[in-house]
Order: C-alpha cells, then sequence, then structure tokens
C-alpha cells in the first residue's frame, strides 16, 4: 500500500527525520506532503499517532494507486 | 509445592508506578475553573457518571486529572487510578491492572477486590458482576489514563461491558488521546451521564498563560497566546525558550510553520549547545535513570539539568521508582522532537546512544529494551552480543512471542542474520509451537565452526542442540540425523545459566520421549530447581509439565497431579491459560482425575486441551488427548472414539512418545471390542506391532482380541507372559489390566483361586499408584468376585469399597459380545427360523443355539424379540 498524507503548513529537517520511512514534497496547493509504503493497517494508525504526537495537524490522507 | 510461592488470586504483576494518583509537577499551572467541571461530573446517588478527558498529547489531561483526584478521595468514596501501558493489551493484564489500582486505593474498602482473579478471556460475566458489584458498594471513582493504549478488541469488549453495566454512585474517568471505541459510549452520552472534556475546554485561557508567563510583557504573552492557540504543550515550550534566553522572547510566528515544530526549533535553539546535547543523547530510552543519563550526556551534573528542565517546562517528568530510584521521563513531544532532532543531526551520535543503552539495559537486566535498543543501533555486532545476553532469558521466560517481535524488527537488510538471532528465532517458534517454521529457520542457520585460535560459542552450541533435540522429539523427517554439536563437556562450558536451564529442559522432554526415565527425571528436576531459582516462568513450566508426564508414564498420578498443578498454577499467574504451553498440564490432570475416577473433572480438563491443542503441534499430547477423551465418552461406537482410531492410524500418531503410543493404542483396542469393530482392533494391533515390536501391550492387545474371538488358551497364554513379567510393558498400567483380564479367563474356565490371586495382585499394583480407573471399568463378574471375597482383602478392603461404590452407582454399559455372536445379532431381526441362520452361517443348530443363550444372557434377556430390541438400545444393531 502507498499512502499519502498532506500536513499544514510546512515541516522541518527535525519532523522529516521524525519519519524516514516517507518522502516529503511540497504539497500541490500549499502545506507538506508525505508519501510512501504503509505495510499494513497497524502501521497506517501507528503514523496518524506519530503525527498527533508531533503536533501536527492531518489535511488529507489517501491511498495512492501502485 | 509451588501454591505458597502465589498467595492469593493469581494476578499479572504491575508496577507500582502505575497505579495511584502520579505526582503533578511543581511547575504544573493549578486550574480551579477545571476542576470545578470536573467535579460536577462526579456521580450522585442515582447517577452512573463517565467523565471522558479526551485530547492529543500536550493538553494535560493527565496533570488536570491528578490535581482533581487528590481533592476527590474522601472516605465514603474509593479513588483508583490506574495508567495504561503498551503491555496492559490483553484481558488478563488489563484486569490485573485495574484490580491492582482498586486495591491499592486503601483499606478495609477494598475487601470486596482483594478475592477476584482477572479472567484470561473476554466475556467473563460472573468476574464483571462481582467488580460491578465491588464498584458500587465502595462508590468508586476509577481513573484509567492512556486509555489509548488498548486496542484489542477483545479488552476494549469487555470495557465496554462494564461501561454498560455501570452501577449508580460510581465514576469512570477515561483519559485517552483517541476516542475509545466503546459502542456503549453514544448510548450513555444519549443517557446524559457522559461529561466530556476535550482540546478545547483544555487549552490555556490567557489568563492562564498571564500566570504562567509571569515574566513577560503583556504584549509578549499576548504573542504566546496566539501563537499556541493555548495549546498547554506548546506554551511550555515558549516557557522553555524564554528561560533559557530570558530576553526578547518569541517572534513572529511565521504563518506556514507548524506550531509545535516551529515553537520546537525556538526552544531549542536557544539552549547551550551543552544543554541541546545533553538533552538529545537523553531522549533515546523512554525513561533514564541517573545513571543512565549520565552516560548517554557524558555530563555527570545531568540530574541538576533535567531537574531544571522539569521545574521550568513541565515536559520533563519525575517518575518515583518501585525502588525508590529516581527516573526522568520527557513528554511525549518533546520526546518525539528531541529523537527527529537526533537522527536530523547526527545519525552515528544517535546509534552510538542506541548502544549505549543497549549495553546498559543488559547490565541492568532490562531484557527486552535492551534487544530494542540493539535493534535500533543498527550494529550486527552488537546485536548478537545483546542477544547472547538477554535472548536465552526472555526464552526461559516464556516471552518467545515478544522475542520473535523484537528479531522481526531487526531482518533488514542493514542488520544481516547474524547466529544467535538465526538461533534464537528457531527456538522461539519452537516455543510457540510452530514446528515447520522452526525447522527451516534451524536448517538455515549456518552451523558454528571452530575457528582456528577462537574458542567457539559454547552457548550458541547449546542453543542449537536445545532445538535440536525439540524437533526430534517432535519427529521433523527431514531432520539432520546428528546432533549439531554433541560435545560431552558442552554443558560444562556454558556462559549462561539460561542456555544450561534450557538444554536441560529440552533433554529432559527429549529422555522421556525416548524413554530413558531415569536419565529424564535428573534432568527435569534439574532444570525445575534451576527454572525456580531464576524465576524462568516458561521454563518452569514446561519442565514441571514434562516431569507430570514422567511420574504418569510410572503410573504415579498423585505426583503427576501434584506437579501438573503447580505447572497450571505458575501459567494462570502468567495470563497463559490459552497459551499451547498449559495444554500437558491440563491433560495429565485429565489423565490424574480420570484415574481417580473423577470424571467430571478429567472431562474439563479434556475439554482444555482439545481447545488449546488448535494451536499445539505436539503430536504426544494430540494423541493422548484423543485417547482420553474417548475413554471419558466410554462407549466405543461414538465420534470420540472414531477420532481416536483416526488418529491412531493417522501420520501424527508414530511421532508420540513410544509409551504414549501404546497405552493409546492399548485404549484403543479396548473401545474397537468394546463397540464390537473387530476389524479396527486388528489393524490397530498391527500398528502396534509395526511400531513397538514385542512388548506387554502388544501382548495384552491380542490377548483381548482372541477373548473376544473364543481363543482363551492362547489368550491366557499371552496374559501370562506379561504378568509373569518377561515381556517389556511401557506403561505400568498394562500389567495391572493384563491381571483383571486374567481374572475374567480365570473365572470363565472355573479357576476361581486364579481369579482371586490375579486381583489381589491387580489391586496391589491399583492401591499403590492411586490407578482404580481399570479395576471400576473391568466386567461385572470380576466385581462379583470382590464382593464376594469382601473381608478377604486385607489392606485392600477400602479400595474395594469405593471400586465397588463407583461401580455400583455408573454401570458399564459395554456389553463384550464375541464375533461369532455379533454376526449372530445381526441375524436375529430377520424372519430366519434357527435352522435358517445356522446353513447361512455354515455352523451346526446347537451351534447357533448356545451362542444365542450367551447373548441372551449378556443381554439380561429371555426371548430373541427383547433381545433385538436391548441390542437396538445398546447401539449394537
Amino acid at each position: 500500500m502507498r499512502y499519502e498524507f498532506l500536513i499544514r503548513g510546512t515541516v522541518s529537517a527535525t519532523v522529516r527525520a521524525a519519519f524516514p520511512e516517507l518522502r516529503v514534497t511540497t504539497g500541490p496547493a500549499g502545506g507538506t506532503a508525505l508519501y510512501g509504503d504503509v505495510i499494513d493497517d497497524a502501521h497506517l494508525h501507528g503514523l496518524l499517532c506519530r503525527f498527533q504526537t508531533l503536533g501536527l495537524r492531518v489535511l488529507e490522507m489517501r491511498l495512492l494507486p501502485e | 509445592m509451588a501454591g505458597s510461592e502465589h498467595p492469593g488470586p493469581t494476578r499479572a504483576r504491575v508496577s507500582a508506578g502505575r497505579l495511584g494518583v502520579p505526582r503533578t509537577n511543581r511547575a504544573a499551572l493549578v486550574r480551579p475553573p477545571l476542576v470545578a467541571h470536573l467535579d460536577q461530573g462526579l456521580a450522585g446517588p442515582e447517577v452512573a457518571a463517565l467523565i471522558l478527558a479526551c485530547a492529543p498529547p500536550g493538553y494535560g489531561k493527565t496533570t488536570l486529572l491528578a490535581q482533581w483526584a487528590s481533592r476527590v478521595e474522601a472516605p465514603d468514596r474509593l479513588l483508583a487510578w490506574f495508567t495504561v501501558d503498551p503491555g496492559d493489551d490483553s484481558v488478563f493484564r488489563f484486569w490485573s491492572g485495574v484490580l491492582a489500582a482498586l486495591e491499592r486505593a486503601g483499606g478495609s474498602r477494598t475487601e470486596p477486590f482483594r478475592r477476584l482473579s482477572p479472567p484470561q478471556v473476554a466475556g467473563d460475566v460472573d468476574f464483571l458482576a462481582d467488580l460491578v458489584e465491588g464498584l458500587a458498594a465502595t462508590a468508586a471513582v476509577l481513573v484509567l489514563d492512556d486509555l489509548h493504549e488498548i486496542t484489542e478488541p477483545e479488552v476494549l469488549h469487555d470495557l465496554n461491558r462494564l461501561v454498560r453495566q455501570q452501577p449508580p454512585g460510581t465514576t469512570l474517568v477515561l483519559a485517552s488521546r483517541l476516542d475509545p471505541p466503546l459502542l456503549e459510549l453514544p448510548r450513555a452520552r444519549l443517557a446524559g451521564r457522559v461529561h466530556e472534556l476535550r482540546a478545547e475546554a483544555l487549552a490555556f485561557e490567557r489568563a492562564d498563560v498571564d500566570t504562567l508567563c509571569a515574566e513577560l510583557s503583556a504584549e509578549q504573552v499576548d504573542r504566546v497566546w496566539e501563537a499556541t492557540e493555548g495549546w498547554p504543550a506548546l506554551v511550555r515550550l515558549v516557557g522553555m525558550a524564554l528561560a533559557a534566553e530570558g530576553e526578547d522572547g518569541v517572534g513572529q510566528v511565521p504563518t506556514d510553520r507548524n506550531l509545535a515544530d516551529y515553537l520546537f526549533q525556538e526552544a531549542f535553539a536557544r539552549h547551550e549547545d551543552r544543554v541541546q546535547q545533553a538533552l538529545l543523547s537523553t531522549s533515546v530510552p523512554d525513561a533514564v535513570t541517573i545513571e543512565l543519563a549520565a552516560e548517554l550526556s557524558g555530563d555527570p551534573y545531568i540530574g541538576h539539568l533535567l531537574d531544571s528542565v522539569a521545574e521550568q517546562s513541565g515536559l520533563v517528568s519525575r517518575l518515583p521508582d518501585g525502588n525508590g530510584d529516581i527516573r526522568w521521563s520527557y513528554h511525549p513531544m518533546l520526546r518525539a522532537y528531541l529523537r527527529g532532532e537526533l537522527r536530523r543531526r547526527d545519525l552515528a551520535a544517535e546509534h552510538k546512544a542506541q548502544r549505549t543503552a543497549a549495553r546498559w539495559c543488559v547490565a541492568a537486566g532490562l531484557d527486552a529494551e535492551a534487544v530494542r535498543h540493539a535493534v535500533a543501533a543498527a550494529d550486527p555486532g552488537l546485536l548478537d552480543e545483546v542477544l547472547r545476553e538477554t535472548g536465552p532469558a526472555l526464552l526461559v521466560s516464556g516471552e518467545a512471542s515478544l522475542l520473535l517481535q523484537l528479531l522481526r524488527r531487526a531482518d533488514v537488510p542493514t542488520l544481516r542474520r547474524t547466529p544467535w538471532s538465526s538461533a534464537l528465532r528457531a527456538a522461539a517458534l519452537l516455543d510457540l509451537g510452530q514446528v515447520h517454521e522452526a525447522f527451516v529457520e534451524h536448517v538455515r542457520d549456518p552451523p558454528v565452526h571452530a575457528h582456528a585460535g577462537a574458542s567457539p560459542d559454547a552457548d550458541l552450541a547449546a542453543l542449537r542442540v536445545a532445538t535440536w533435540l525439540e524437533l526430534r522429539r517432535r519427529a521433523v523427517p527431514e531432520l539432520p540425523p546428528t546432533l549439531p554439536d554433541d560435545r560431552p563437556a558442552l554443558e560444562h562450558r556454558l556462559h549462561s545459566p539460561d542456555v544450561r536451564l534450557l538444554l536441560l529442559a529440552r533433554r529432559g522432554a527429549s529422555e522421556l520421549w525416548s524413554g530413558e526415565r531415569v536419565a529424564a527425571e535428573r534432568s527435569l528436576r534439574g532444570a525445575v530447581e534451576l527454572a525456580r531459582a531464576r524465576g524462568r516462568s516458561g521454563a518452569l513450566v514446561d519442565a514441571l509439565s514434562a516431569l507430570a508426564a514422567l511420574h504418569a508414564s510410572r503410573a504415579d498420578f498423585t505426583a503427576a497431579t501434584e506437579d501438573a498443578e503447580a505447572a497450571l498454577r505458575i501459567g494462570e499467574h502468567h495470563g497463559w491459560t490459552a497459551s499451547s504451553r498449559m495444554a500437558a498440564a491440563h491433560l495429565l490432570l485429565g489423565w490424574g482425575a480420570y484415574q481417580a475416577l473423577d470424571d467430571h473433572t478429567a472431562r474439563a480438563h479434556v475439554a482444555e486441551v482439545l481447545v488449546l491443542l488448535a494451536t499445539t503441534a505436539d503430536p504426544g499430547v494430540e494423541l493422548s488427548a484423543t485417547a482420553l477423551n474417548a475413554l471419558l465418552a466410554g462407549d466405543g461406537r461414538a465420534s470420540a472414539a472414531d477420532d481416536l482410531f483416526e488418529a491412531l492410524a493417522g501420520h501424527s500418531a508414530p511421532q508420540a512418545a513410544a509409551g504414549v503410543f501404546a497405552q493409546c493404542a492399548l485404549a484403543g483396542v479396548r473401545l474397537s471390542l468394546a463397540g464390537h469393530r473387530h476389524r479396527w482392533a486388528q489393524e490397530i494391533t498391527d500398528g502396534m506391532r509395526a511400531r513397538l515390536g514385542a512388548c506387554a501391550e502388544l501382548a495384552l492387545a491380542e490377548a483381548m482380541s482372541e477373548t473376544a474371538a473364543g481363543r482363551s488358551e492362547s489368550a491366557r497364554a499371552r496374559v501370562r507372559s506379561v504378568t509373569s513379567g518377561s515381556v517389556h510393558a511401557w506403561v505400568p498400567t498394562t500389567v495391572l489390566e493384563a491381571h483383571l483380564l486374567g481374572s475374567v479367563q480365570a473365572l470363565r474356565a472355573a479357576e476361581d483361586y486364579a481369579a482371586v490371586e490375579h486381583l489381589r495382585a491387580a489391586l496391589d499394583i491399583a492401591d499403590e499408584s492411586r490407578m482404580w480407573r481399570p479395576l471400576v471399568d473391568s466386567e461385572a463378574a470380576v466385581h462379583d468376585v470382590l464382593v464376594g471375597n469382601q473381608g478377604r482383602w486385607g489392606a485392600h478392603e477400602e479400595l474395594v469399597a469405593t471400586v465397588l461404590a463407583h461401580a455400583g452407582r455408573e454401570p458399564t454399559s459395554a456389553v463384550m459380545l464375541t464375533l461369532r455372536e455379533v454376526e449372530l445379532l445381526a441375524e436375529l431381526p430377520s424372519l430366519n427360523t434357527v435352522e435358517d441362520i445356522a446353513a447361512a452361517l455354515h455352523v451346526s443348530r446347537n451351534t447357533v443355539k448356545t451362542h444365542l443363550r450367551g447373548i441372551y444372557r449378556k443381554l439380561g434377556v429371555s426371548s430373541r424379540r427383547e433381545a433385538v430390541a436391548a441390542a437396538r438400545r445398546a447401539g449394537l444393531l
């Protein structure tokens, strides 16, 4: 599974380092897009919790076509 | 007895730090409006109140609830606090924690909770009813903090039930980062009994920021408040930033930055470099003691630094340890940022910190933590070193699944397969009953070669030997035929006592399997002693179960029951009731109860084993459980008996230990004959001959078939060979049964004296080992002899009385018809005359009449019509 998450605003290199499994680009309409392979459902929910722990607001999240 | 080791109901251990109201930080802000808001949520006498504090990390849920809770406690109200952690995500552990919290809450009022045992599986209605009653009696306020750690549906299901049944006068406080997925919650909301406290309410007011940042100008406070939107942890971060510099405060927040991210950078950058390094390096473990912090940071004054950060920011908490030591723990948000920053700045420094933490955890005996850090350090050499120290301990403590979970993280290209990770993975898989996977791992594992000059790792070799022994016992067909390393001196060169323990337990089980009882007893007793001394419960349960099996194979059911009970108690204490580890103990208790004529208990244990069988792959346990189940069903035509015949004919039976196979096959033959399935009996006997060769069990099986077929001379000769001890008996039960059959044969031949002699010998064996079952199950004629000679059994009088009482109350239903009689019985429902039948069977008219009389006598009837009816009732037609 591949997922993309859209985060409000820009993120620092510290935050990028906290998501070594995701790649970071600027979102198409502002914000920051993080995307990459998600192993399973548990990993997905774990990522959401990590966003919450870092105080990041998730604006969008979607499954990418393979 | 092990009973004295664990007094009271069995519970999982819960560290004291997670029970009771946590101490709040001195820097914490007291927020009276919110405390008052919570007070409104308290239950009145008619209301079952539910307070839900639900917000992302950093909103001060715990701090607020702790401040409130310390005020709420009153003589007529019990206040209990339980901080949930990821390890509580099982029914047994969760309820253990809740009960421990309630008990700790205080004094004599907690009496109702002291008696309760946490359930092992979800949906224990009785337990919940008792718990609800206790909560009602104490007007309890139960706080469950960090409830988001619970994700297991079973646990949530139970919690949901508690919410549904919550009694009036009690208050349930749930604090979580996520809305708890409880179906009962919306209903409780509709009923108006939920009092919610969400992020919006928990955010700081402007006045709170004023209080907290008293040293700032009004303008600066404005900026802080705007920037943070009142998110408490962020205000703290600002506070940290300001405290570090003390001057101009935070600048204008750029609008395109994430607040937390931005504030962390601000706050962090303002600290001097020494402090930054210290904070970064100490963020690696979840909590640090003073020694670990000093080692990680290389700063002897780190304690002082952490204390001052704790005081200024409120983002570091001091946790009292059980032993009075202090541990510091970063707020999850701060920790997440520190770890990210450490990784970004210097991956090598992070790995170094992980290595230090791993080594420190090894020395501190924190096995799982050590492995976790070693994996994160991404250093194969270190991982192997750490696994060597901690892996065997985890294994013998019954933490194989945890070990596998940890090793799975190490299964990445950067950490290539190391000898220890491979060997431990195989051993752990085997411990969980995944024999095939374990075998694949075992053969993939490269053999340990002795390097020139370097001494080979004896521990690793011993671990591989232990695995090989167990794989052989589980009869893996493609296993290499020789021991991976069979140097006899191996045992004396072992470094780790846990490897020694594992080797002893596995070797004992293996010796038992191959019938070396004396050696097995020595190994198993050694294993039990070592496991007790080191508190290694997994190996202790295994060794005790194996020892119980050893006793049972010697027909000493008293000792077997004692050891199996001890194993079961320890297993319950650790919440392993649903683990395949417990199958053997249940099975042996089942056999013990069966031999002691307690069918009810025996059935309960067999039912447990049959459930656990789904996950175990021990062919001996499987076969033996099937046999016991068939014997308990009692009817040779029932489906339980079919299962046994199938198991005996199936591929797993030959893998069971010879003794187990002999015993089960004999039970199969007896049941076949009782069910008049003579061909089955023949097939099983053939199987015994092929697997066991000449032995007492085979002789007895043949004697039983011959007796059923009326070939009494040959049958008596075979019985004599068993009772005289001229053939080897795998299990003592066989000799007892041979004496009973001998007694029956003697009675048929009208040799009453010989019958009594056989019975006396049988009673001797039965009395010694509490093996009463065969006596009760024997024929009515034998019981007649027992009755007829009452007063002449000497020391066995009591046993005889017991046997007769049981035999009278539960008459055996099986009617023993001979082969000829069964053939004849099939003809009876037809309209054929005796002459017709005689012609059809190619026998004389008189022979048919003799057999008919035999059938009438055995069925207790006097006419052909009654015989047909009785035979149909008994399932013979």
